[in-house]
């Protein structure tokens, strides 16, 4: 506890994706262990939000969950911003929803424009996966997908059956911190701070006797 | 050891550990001792640490030399000798208090904490923490998992509390089963984890739970944390759930707020400073108390608890507090004495809601004595160690209740504060002497009534220092006690500083002119910061809000709602004045009657507007049936269209999934989905349209199935079917506009009430002409969440100064799905549809905006909650959110209505 400083101990989770694929039941499933078949269709947006336990760090995990109509995406700028991990969720039985995944994830990384776009972590969830029959997107599919884009992680989650949620938000907290971590090394509180290298002076001063 | 005790005591008063009536014992102290003594240090200064982390050692290590009351005979003091179990100790116990001090700093403030809030899991897991170090593997349960539930349950064995634990863990379902800290949370909320841990610590076979190294072995660090938790123990916790959470904000700001009542509507005048003084409002009692502290508005000059007051109602003098204020622009001396009853009430919010509530009595015990009516103070004392009495006389010779001083040189103090306050134009005659060491005595008595025995009874005598007097003329004599107002009072001889009247003078009118002066800048600064932001005010009035309002004020004539009879009346008479007051009382009443339902069928379409005031229903109601019955025929044929192609896909998904399963060779990542190319046979254009109304078809679908089926009505699949095939007419009708998700809520209400397919249409295609403006890809939400800002920006600066802390319209998105659904999710369906009438009669009335003026009533509704949280942007999403379907409509929409009021009276006294 008294180890370091701590930089953040909240995480912002957007959660998006097309309308009808459970943002909002996945969200409820995770933070309030419960679904329910009445949830209304988002509008605006909502967020729950969930402490957690992660490698003895307590986070505070605040998830967003968003209208999943494509014409609401201009309202993303406001809750987009400062994003720790986005949440891209579709269908298994709606392979348009899986087909949109693009768009969401480009026009998430145009509003939010995080400092690092090429490694800003994403999770792709494939929701409904108790629907087995009705399948309409392989997890081949899926899994190729999120290899293209830089090895997004993929999980098959059910939030009605609450099957594989519980992890996929684990790794998606994990993913998140890591990743802050990371970032804060990268990017030192002043970045363009002169670094002396004492071995390059001595490169350099050999160089000159060289000569 | 001196200094080390004091240090102690300081601490534990914090955290105020001996206070839960529980016996330590000796050892546990002398742990406290040295827990108190830790923390003062790592609080003050983290490099302290290597010296505390030694000494603790040396304790440690020397327990044998400790003596019974805890003191340590210290012999070396090596702070290089650093050993890595202690530090490892050192650092979970700071750890843990840190954790503690959090908890305890949050519970002053709130009543309870929540349960699943960060501080409470923050110290589960420092205790559990600390429980964890040097535990045996044994113990560690199976596969090794790193928790303490196994310690609970030997613990059991021994414990009759920790078995309690383990037994409500057993009645409540594990909510998280990899936070293995659950059962440490249920035993601070069963205020049982302190003995539990206290047990574990002094537990005769603990070397068999821990290793020799542990935390819990050692014995000062391990009680100390048994020791530490006695404070959380004692802080109440409770469960929320997040819509409780949202409602305590509303009820603890209710509570300060009480006697405040509603907030007067905008408040504008034409007199600047009222802007400033709204926002200073407060409830009575508050002020109250506050003006007892020394603030800008006058200074304390004296003040003294536990001061008796003789009531005539009780046989106990009442004991209160007596304070001398001296207000900074008049000069006034004001005597203040409250009970102390007053003051607790008030320094307590909690205690405020108790239901037998003394305040309205108490507050005439309160005695407020302006100094400038007294002439005359009697001071009673029967000698030193007893308490004096001292009763004021005003001009009239009245005389104040007798306070009783508690014995003691208290009266003294008073009286010399008072001396001082009433410097530089008045002064007490006789004057307190000055003694030798520089503090004030009471003058001595030159002669003294023999038959009242050694009692002391002086009487004091305000007198004004003029300059034309000049000189004190009075004669000195003691006056004696309980005898009748002495006409002339008697002062001492050669009372030592009376000054002559001119060097007063002069000192006196140097220091009043240089008061007028301070005076007169302070009145002209306020004065023009008033004008300053009242024009401000105006400026955003004239550019912003002018326009929002009719310039024709609506009067309410307290006719009520509109009942059955009226609305009869309506239709047979057909005239203008009855149409005038039908809208008015829509706007100040609503529509009621006997069955609401069945008149709102009736009204609605009039006051929307679908009729004319002077036509019959009937024959466009047929026509609107017919219509109706021939677009639902068109789109039937595409959607037998739709439903072959869905049912095409998704046997092609089967099979192309069987087949992949049988030959795995192709990858269907590359698939294709031939969906085009189908009915050659039709147009380009009627192909287009055709794909529009497949989009829209199921993204309708998909909302309309989950349309407020929590609701009665949509339980129902037949009303839940109409919904859809109103909206799949409606989209046919306006196919490039496209279905846009909030259109089911806005439609919803309208079948609810009107249960007439083709009728319920055609009001909500009249409805959507406003209200698609709020969708997105149209100005109309801009405008609306621009109009709001500068409507609270007028009306309520203060909480308009912390919506802007981030400075851009990202602060009212709250208020995005008022706007765009015109309060449906907000409000029940009761209340939406109380408030829907009131924005379309308000349309045809007062103003087109009224919905702008719901939305500031439902913000300065909540106002303390948001300025007392301080909401952020997140905060407000939340709340709102949390809020919704709990709100007062009809608060709201009386607050409405008066802002709107007020706005227009502003408008017409523009200047």
């Amino acid at each position: 506890m008294s180890s370091g400083p701590r930089k953040k101990a909240l995480l912002k989770v957007i959660i998006l994706g097309d309308s009808g694929v459970g943002k909002t039941s996945l969200m409820n499933q995770y933070v309030n262990k419960r679904f329910s078949n009445q949830y209304k269709a988002t509008i605006g947006a909502d967020f729950l939000t969930k402490d957690v336990m992660i490698d003895d760090r307590l986070v505070t995990m605040q998830i967003w969950d968003t209208a999943g109509q494509e014409r609401f995406q201009s309202l993303g700028v406001a809750f987009y911003r400062g994003a720790d991990c986005c949440v891209l969720a579709y269908d298994v039985t709606n392979s348009t929803s899986f087909k949109n995944l693009d768009s969401w994830r480009d026009e998430f990384l145009i509003q939010a424009n995080p400092r690092d776009p090429d490694h800003f972590p994403f999770v792709l969830l494939g929701n409904k996966m108790d629907l087995e029959q009705n399948r309409a997107v392989s997890s081949k599919r899926a899994q190729t997908w999120c290899q293209s884009k830089n090895n997004i992680p993929y999980f098959e989650v059910s939030a009605k059956e609450a099957l594989n949620v519980e992890s996929a938000f684990q790794a998606i907290a994990r993913d998140a911190l890591a990743r802050e971590s990371q970032d804060s090394q990268d990017f030192p509180d002043f970045p363009d701070q002169i670094r002396l290298d004492p071995n390059q002076n001595n490169r350099q001063q050999g160089g000159g006797c060289n000569c | 050891m001196v200094i080390r005790h004091q240090s102690v005591e300081s601490t534990t008063s914090r955290f105020s550990i001996f206070s839960f009536g529980i016996d330590l014992p000796i050892s546990l102290c002398d742990d406290l001792f040295s827990s108190g003594r830790v923390h003062s240090e790592t609080t003050s200064d983290d490099q302290s640490h290597p010296a505390t982390t030694s000494w603790e050692r040396s304790a440690s290590v020397s327990g044998a030399r400790r003596t019974r009351n805890g003191s340590v005979v210290s012999i070396e003091q090596d702070s290089t000798l650093l050993d890595v179990d202690v530090q490892r100790k050192a650092r979970l116990v700071d750890a843990l208090k840190k954790e503690v001090k959090n908890i305890m700093e949050e519970a002053v403030s709130k009543r309870s904490i929540d349960l699943s809030s960060n501080y409470v899991n923050a110290l589960c897991a420092a205790v559990e923490g600390c429980l964890l170090d040097g535990l045996k593997k044994r113990m560690l349960g199976l596969l090794g998992v790193r928790t303490t539930f196994a310690l609970l349950q030997h613990t059991a064995k021994s414990f009759p509390p920790a078995l309690g634990v383990l037994q409500k863990l057993a009645e409540t379902p594990k909510d998280n089963p990899w936070v293995q800290w659950c059962w440490i949370r249920e035993a601070l909320h069963m205020r049982v984890l302190s003995s539990i841990v206290h047990h574990i610590s002094t537990s005769t076979n603990i070397h068999r739970l821990y290793e020799a190294h542990a935390l819990m072995v050692d014995r000062s660090k391990g009680g100390m944390v048994a020791a530490l938790l006695l404070g959380p123990c004692a802080v109440s916790f409770k469960r929320m759930s997040h819509e409780e959470a949202a409602e305590e904000l509303v009820r603890q700001a209710s509570l300060v707020q009480r006697s405040n009542g509603v907030r007067p509507p905008l408040s504008i005048t034409r007199q600047g400073s009222s802007i400033v003084s709204v926002s200073e409002r407060s409830s009575v009692s508050k002020d109250y108390i506050y003006s007892l502290h020394h603030n800008f508005k006058s200074s304390l000059l004296y003040g003294k608890n536990n001061v008796c007051v003789a009531d005539s109602h009780q046989d106990e003098p009442t004991k209160g507090y007596l304070s001398l204020h001296k207000q900074t622009h008049t000069g006034l001396l004001i005597l203040k004495w409250t009970p102390n009853q007053l003051m607790h009430a008030n320094s307590q919010p909690c205690s405020a809601n108790r239901e037998n509530e003394p305040q309205p009595y108490l507050f005439k015990q309160a005695i407020s004595i302006d100094i400038s009516q007294i002439i005359y103070i009697h001071l009673h004392q029967k000698d030193e160690r007893s308490p004096s009495v001292l009763i004021f006389v005003n001009a009239e010779g009245v005389q104040s209740a007798p306070l009783q001083f508690p014995m003691g040189q208290h009266s003294l103090v008073f009286l010399s504060s008072l001396e001082s306050g009433l410097a530089p134009c008045h002064r007490l005659e006789p004057p307190l002497w000055t003694s030798h060491g520089k503090e004030k005595i009471l003058p001595k008595i030159r002669r003294k009534t023999s038959s009242q025995g050694p009692a002391q009874d002086y009487v004091f005598r305000i007198i004004r220092i003029s300059g034309s007097d000049g000189q004190v003329v009075d004669t000195e004599k003691q006056s004696p006690p309980n005898s009748p107002m002495p006409t002339h009072c008697v002062s001492l001889p050669n009372s030592p500083n009376v000054i002559t009247g001119e060097h007063v003078d002069s000192l006196v009118n140097y220091q009043i002119g240089e008061a007028c002066q301070s005076m007169k800048q302070q009145i002209l600064a306020r004065a023009f910061f008033g004008w300053l932001s009242y024009v401000r005010h105006l400026r955003t009035v004239r550019s912003h809000l002018m326009y929002l309002v009719e310039r024709k004020e609506l009067q309410d004539r307290g006719k009520g709602p509109i009942n059955e009879s009226f609305w009869d009346q309506c239709r047979q008479e057909k005239t203008r004045e009855l149409e005038d007051e039908f809208l008015q009382r829509v706007y100040w009443s609503g529509i009621e009657g006997e069955s609401p339902k069945e008149l709102r069928r009736r009204c609605w379409p009039y006051l929307i507007g679908l009729f004319s005031w002077d036509e019959e229903m009937e024959p466009k109601t047929t026509n609107f049936t017919e219509k109706y019955r021939q677009d639902v025929e068109k789109w039937r044929l595409w959607e037998a269209e739709v439903r072959r192609l869905d049912e095409e896909a998704f046997n092609s998904a089967r099979e192309r999934r069987v087949s992949v399963r049988e030959a795995s060779i192709t990858s269907d990542v590359f698939e294709e989905e031939n969906d085009s190319a189908f009915r050659p046979q039709s147009s380009q254009d009627e192909e287009r349209l055709f794909h529009l109304f497949l989009t829209n078809l199921h993204r309708i679908e998909k909302d309309v199935e989950r349309c407020d089926r929590n609701l009665i009505f949509f339980q129902n699949k037949e009303n839940l079917e109409s919904l859809r095939r109103i909206m799949c007419t409606y989209i046919t009708r306006n196919l490039e506009e496209g279905y846009v998700q909030g259109m089911c809520d806005i439609l919803a209400p309208l079948l609810v009430v009107f249960e007439d397919e083709a009728l319920t249409l055609e009001c909500f295609s009249l409805l959507m002409m406003r209200m698609r403006e709020n969708f997105p890809q149209r100005n109309g939400m801009d405008e609306n969440l621009s109009n709001l800002r500068s409507l609270i920006q007028v009306v309520d600066p203060q909480v308009f100064s912390i919506f802007t802390l981030s400075s851009d319209f990202t602060h009212l998105y709250f208020s995005y799905r008022w706007f765009l659904l015109d309060f449906k999710r907000e409000l029940s369906y009761e209340g939406t549809h109380r408030v829907w009438e009131t924005i379309w009669a308000s349309g045809r009335t007062v103003s087109p905006h009224f919905q702008l003026f719901f939305a500031l009533a439902l913000v300065t509704n909540y106002r303390e909650v948001i300025i007392d949280n301080n909401m952020d942007f997140t905060d407000l999403i939340k709340f709102f959110n949390e809020m919704a379907e709990r709100h007062d409509t009809q608060r709201i929409l009386e607050g409405a209505r008066s802002h709107l009021t007020a706005l227009q009276q502003l408008v017409l006294n523009l200047p």
